[in-house]
């Protein structure tokens, strides 16, 4: 899990370019979007087709979305449950 | 003839050999190609994580007038506008997107910054630049038209400021082909404490110029910042299809 | 008497057709939208009838054709307008020089049959088309060129499509303007060709009475949520037009159908008008045709307010806003000398431009 979400966490940053910003410095509980790392709609979006790319990982609507982003963490249990349910 | 005068308040450029500054040229640096590898903290001294994200055209546009409005005391306001030059649009970042749209993953970030429109976006969210917008994305002598546009609503009182903006991208046309560049200046009507400079600009319509050879209005308004940089006069003429004119520098 | 913007010869190419079939299909209820899919995405959508019309070729020559003006126009000022330059060659990886604005351009005024004193290009997204007649305006006004001619031209493209569709941006179904089910918008086709020249007005001219824009300085996709820019676009052209006392009509919207730009639009209405006059978008008559849509809609508009009617809104059922913005499912009867066109754009532009119709 800490391995996963380490691995996002570097694609969220390799993703939309967040080159101001050091993994080791991102807290995992901290809320994606707005607060945090401060990522905006178009960023979500982006990060979508990066799971779905990526990780083989869809999310099916704004709720989902919601608490998928709600935190580094959330988002690594996310990736993992349903990886595994498409592998 | 039209004339209109008009107060530099702050200039900038991101030229090959270097930035030009109010504080003279500041080269750039080893692992550094030119304009397009800028680094944030070169023209702006607040973190900007968006800094990043930016593609080129964005990138040049929003260096070059956050470099503008380093020294500024109050940049924003509802009436600070921005009248643009960029005869390259987005190309660059059509590219992109068509590679991640063939990709099978076509990219949102990308896309929306698939228009010329989209390159002063960052530029009006950071300095909260509200007034009136002219994009100018090509035609006879864009950049002169995008400085003839600020001028004309400086004096019809349509915007009390004007961040004067011009990109010349690279093109990904022809890779051979002359550097990034990119130019601004920050205009007001009055001059005020951060007055450095004033510019007259004078234009006059005249017929079709048959066979016109392409102005390098990049080479022109070089000159320009240059002058700025080194506190010196300077007038230039420009003459295009359809018009006359020129500018007139004044050191304070 | 003074002199005005006055709009002459004009025309316009969309999926219903030209300015005469399109005006009585939109006052008729009618929609040319269709189901998908839109190049292989389940959209609706709203293409030329017409498809020789999507190449700039074939739209120039077919509003030559049409129009049958003179283009031996002296001291001639070209803008033309559009979101996007020819993306066919980005797609299919040829000559990329025709997906630059500038180039297509100089192609359109060929085609066109002009030799202009002068071309601007001008391109502010969605909204380049108001922002071209601001343009001219200025231009003819400050007596630098006799004439102005706007010319803009927007197609769907695999391009456009799959970008929008990645902002979840578009819907499967017709657009629905204002409406509490709204989803999304549809992409269009447009060309659009207007000719101005300033002059004293006759009996039964539009002018460009006012124009004006603003940023939003919100997002760089999504409109400001209090819909103030749009108000002060909206208010500078109000205020452009000292001396020509409009008596606002309708509204002709944005009204693309996304959720918020529809709900931004209503507050920047309410800001606007103590009573907001009846508005009505056409994006579910005729789709979202981009940068010329802007132009073309303006030109609808023209049209609209000289035959004396508020088009109704096609897609429109129930107010999904908060503000009281009258849209109407059914048309009605015009009352008043102007129109405000409003329109807004990527990057945060806004523009409004005021037509008003000349009684001597």
């Amino acid at each position: 899990m800490e391995k996963l979400m380490d691995e996002l966490c570097r694609k969220i940053i390799s993703t939309l370019k967040l080159s101001d910003v050091k993994p080791e410095e991102v807290d995992v509980d901290a809320p994606l979007i707005g607060a945090g790392l401060g990522l905006d709609s178009i960023d979500t979006l982006e990060l979508l087709v990066m799971l779905e790319k990526d990780y083989g990982v869809t999310v099916p609507d704004v709720n989902a979305g919601r608490k998928v982003f709600s935190s580094l963490r959330a988002l690594a249990q996310y990736v993992q449950e349903n990886r595994q349910k498409e592998q | 003839m039209s004339r209109k005068r008009m107060y530099v308040n702050g200039f900038s450029a991101l030229h090959k050999s270097g930035i030009f500054t109010a504080e003279g040229l500041k080269a750039w640096e080893r692992d550094q190609n030119g304009p397009a590898d800028v680094k944030r903290d070169q023209v702006l001294s607040s973190p900007y994580p968006s800094f990043g994200k930016l593609n080129i055209p964005d990138k040049l546009a929003f260096s070059s007038g956050a470099s503008a409005l380093s020294k500024v005391s109050e940049p924003g306001g509802d009436k600070t506008g921005i009248c643009m030059c960029i005869p390259q649009g987005s190309l660059s970042t059509d590219l992109f997107y068509m590679d991640s749209l063939n990709k099978g993953f076509p990219s949102p970030a990308y896309f929306s910054a698939t228009l010329p429109s989209s390159t002063i976006a960052d530029l009006a969210i950071y300095f909260k630049l509200k007034g009136p917008d002219r994009i100018i994305c090509g035609g006879d002598a864009p950049a002169f038209s995008a400085l003839d546009t600020a001028a004309y609503w400086l004096t019809k009182k349509k915007a009390d400021k004007i961040l004067w903006i011009s990109v010349w991208e690279k093109s990904p046309i022809n890779k051979s082909s002359e550097s990034d560049c990119a130019a601004s200046m920050f205009l007001s009507l009055e001059p005020d404490q951060d007055t450095i400079a004033e510019i007259i600009l004078d234009h006059e319509p005249s017929g079709p110029v048959p066979d016109q050879v392409e102005l390098n209005e990049q080479d022109l308004f070089m000159e320009v910042i240059g002058a700025l940089m080194n506190k010196e006069q300077k007038i230039i003429s420009i003459s295009g299809s359809g018009f006359r004119g020129y500018i007139s520098l004044q050191h304070k | 008497m003074s002199k005005a913007v006055v709009l002459e010869q004009h025309e316009i190419l969309c999926a219903s057709g030209t300015l005469k079939s399109a005006s009585k299909a939109i006052i008729d209820g009618k929609t040319a939208v269709r189901e998908g899919p839109c190049f292989d995405y389940d959209v609706s959508y709203a293409p030329f009838p017409d498809q020789t019309w999507a190449t700039l070729t074939g739209a120039a020559e077919e509003l030559r054709k049409i129009t049958g003006f003179n283009p031996d126009i002296p001291n001639l000022l070209f803008v033309y307008c559009a979101a996007k330059g020819d993306v066919s060659s980005i797609e299919n990886n040829t000559d990329l020089s025709g997906a630059l604005l500038h180039s297509q351009a100089r192609k359109a005024a060929e085609l066109l049959g002009f030799k202009p004193s002068r071309i601007i290009v001008v391109s502010s997204a969605c909204a380049s088309g108001a922002i071209a007649v601001q343009t001219a305006k200025e231009m003819l006004e400050r007596g630098l060129y006799t004439t102005a001619a706007v010319f803009g031209y927007d197609v769907i493209s695999r391009f456009v499509v799959s970008g929008f569709y990645s902002l979840n941006a578009l819907s499967a179904k017709q657009a629905r303007p204002f409406d509490k089910s709204r989803d999304g918008l549809n992409l269009g086709d447009g060309a659009a060709l207007s000719i101005f020249t300033y002059r004293e007005p006759r009996d039964g001219d539009v002018i460009v009475a006012g124009a004006g824009c603003s940023n939003d300085a919100n997002h760089r996709t999504g409109p400001s949520r209090t819909g103030e820019g749009l108000f002060r676009a909206a208010k500078a052209a109000l205020d452009d037009c000292s001396g020509y006392s409009p008596v606002i009509g309708a509204v002709k919207c944005h009204g693309t159908a996304t959720v918020y730009n529809d709900a931004m639009e209503a507050k920047a209405l309410a800001l606007l008008f103590e009573k907001i006059p009846p508005c009505y978008s056409l994006k579910g008559a005729i789709g979202h045709t981009s940068g010329a849509g802007s132009l073309m809609e303006i030109l609808l508009a023209s049209c609209f307010m000289k035959i004396g009617k508020v088009p109704p809104t096609a897609g429109f059922q129930e107010s999904g806003v908060d503000e009281p913005v009258q849209v109407c499912a059914r048309g009605q009867d015009f009352q008043g000398n102007s129109v405000l066109c409003l329109s807004a754009g990527f990057g945060g532009v806004n523009a409004a431009v005021v037509l008003r119709e000349f009684k001597a």
